[in-house]
């Protein structure tokens, strides 16, 4: 890897060329992720942009993960859409998300063909009722934090309570819920942003 | 064309245009549509897969490849990914650009801190769900209960906790 060992500049300007990937590069680096980066994809996406590839500064990768975050779809994949766009186009776009999926592709077709084949063992049956509520718990665990941000200590915590009653009591569609709690919280939202 | 894969593909191509804060936030309407709407599998099939998901590296879609495994073999897999990528991934790369130039506008702002409680109110309702699926009797729920403490409080590795929890099924405690 080129560039000096020393950290990254926190001042916008960088007066450091950083190294501009080539495809090949993209898409090694992404396919590995999409191999070896248990947990989901997000945080090592920044380790390898930011910290070890530096092809993006921390400012970059954080604007391009409030993108992410602001449009539908699964996050890496619009946060690698940014990425792979300013590097290499429409060529980019495709590479990179192609690269990050075909292990977890593979991956999965594998454990859910054990899952079909050797599902209704014992052994497997017991380990899956450790496993599944456990996965519920992290899931859990996760949307607590979140809720705890302070910008939902207002009026914005009663979108929260709707949504969730309108999933889980009315068992409304998705597409129901969000025309109603949409327009509820950009109203909500509107009135606390001067 | 298999009608069970045309499904699939329609299901996951709507969906990826409303997974507002990723996947976590359609997981609920997942679950209505394979288990209520379709009636694909039952809900302990779908908590399992969810589960399964945590094992498999890369990117959450795969929540997405194991369910269309389950409902229709390697085509299945395939048609749900790819649906569920595609339209987002061509709706962000249209947009990024248009990203830049509104930076500061107020609008913005406000789109980007509305969406926040709604994805909350989303990823509360699917652990809702999907704990009431996972957890087969009160042993379940002190698990989870068990899990969301560890995560909140130490810092150790989810991996770790899928492990844990294995075993935990594995030698009867759960």
């Amino acid at each position: 890897m080129s560039g000096p060992q020393t950290a990254p500049p926190t001042v916008p300007a960088d007066p450091v060329p950083r190294p501009v990937p080539s495809l090949r590069e993209m898409a090694w680096e992404y396919f590995m992720i999409g191999a070896t980066g248990f947990g989901g994809a997000m945080p090592w996406l920044r380790r390898t942009l930011v910290e070890q590839r530096r092809w993006l500064t921390p400012d970059e990768f954080n604007d391009a993960l409030a993108f992410s975050q602001f449009l539908p779809g699964p996050l890496a994949f619009n946060l690698i859409v940014v990425v792979g766009r300013r590097f290499h186009g429409a060529r980019g776009i495709l590479v990179s998300t192609v690269a990050i999926m075909v292990a977890p592709m593979f991956y999965s077709c594998a454990v859910g063909a054990l899952y079909l084949r050797f599902g209704a063992l014992p052994v497997v049956q017991d380990a899956m009722r450790g496993v599944a509520p456990v996965a519920a718990g992290l899931m859990l665990a996760f949307g607590l934090k979140t809720a705890a941000a302070r910008s939902l200590r207002s009026t914005l915590a009663i979108v929260v309570a709707v949504t969730f009653v309108l999933v889980v009591w009315f068992r409304l569609g998705l597409f129901v819920v969000l025309l109603s709690v949409i327009p509820l919280s950009l109203i909500l939202a509107a009135r606390r942003i001067p | 064309m298999d009608p069970t894969l045309v499904t699939l593909a329609l299901d996951f191509l709507a969906l990826s245009l409303v997974a507002f804060g990723g996947m976590v936030g359609v997981l609920p309407e997942i679950q209505r549509r394979v288990i209520d709407v379709h009636g694909w599998m039952d809900p302990r099939t779908f908590a399992d897969l969810y589960g399964l998901g945590y094992a498999i590296p890369g990117p959450n879609v795969v929540v997405a490849t194991l369910v269309g495994f389950q409902v229709a073999g390697v085509a299945g897999a395939v048609v749900a990914t790819v649906c569920m990528m595609v339209p987002s991934i061509l709706l962000a790369w249209g947009v990024s650009d248009v990203w830049h130039r509104f930076r500061d506008q107020r609008w913005r702002k406000v789109v980007q801190l509305s969406l926040l409680p709604v994805t909350v109110g989303l990823t509360l309702a699917a652990s809702y769900l999907i704990i009431n699926a996972a957890a087969h009797d009160w042993r379940g729920y002190v698990l989870v209960a068990g899990t969301v403490a560890v995560v909140m409080f130490t810092r150790v590795h989810p991996l770790w906790t899928i492990a844990i929890g294995a075993v935990l099924g594995w030698i009867g405690l759960v």
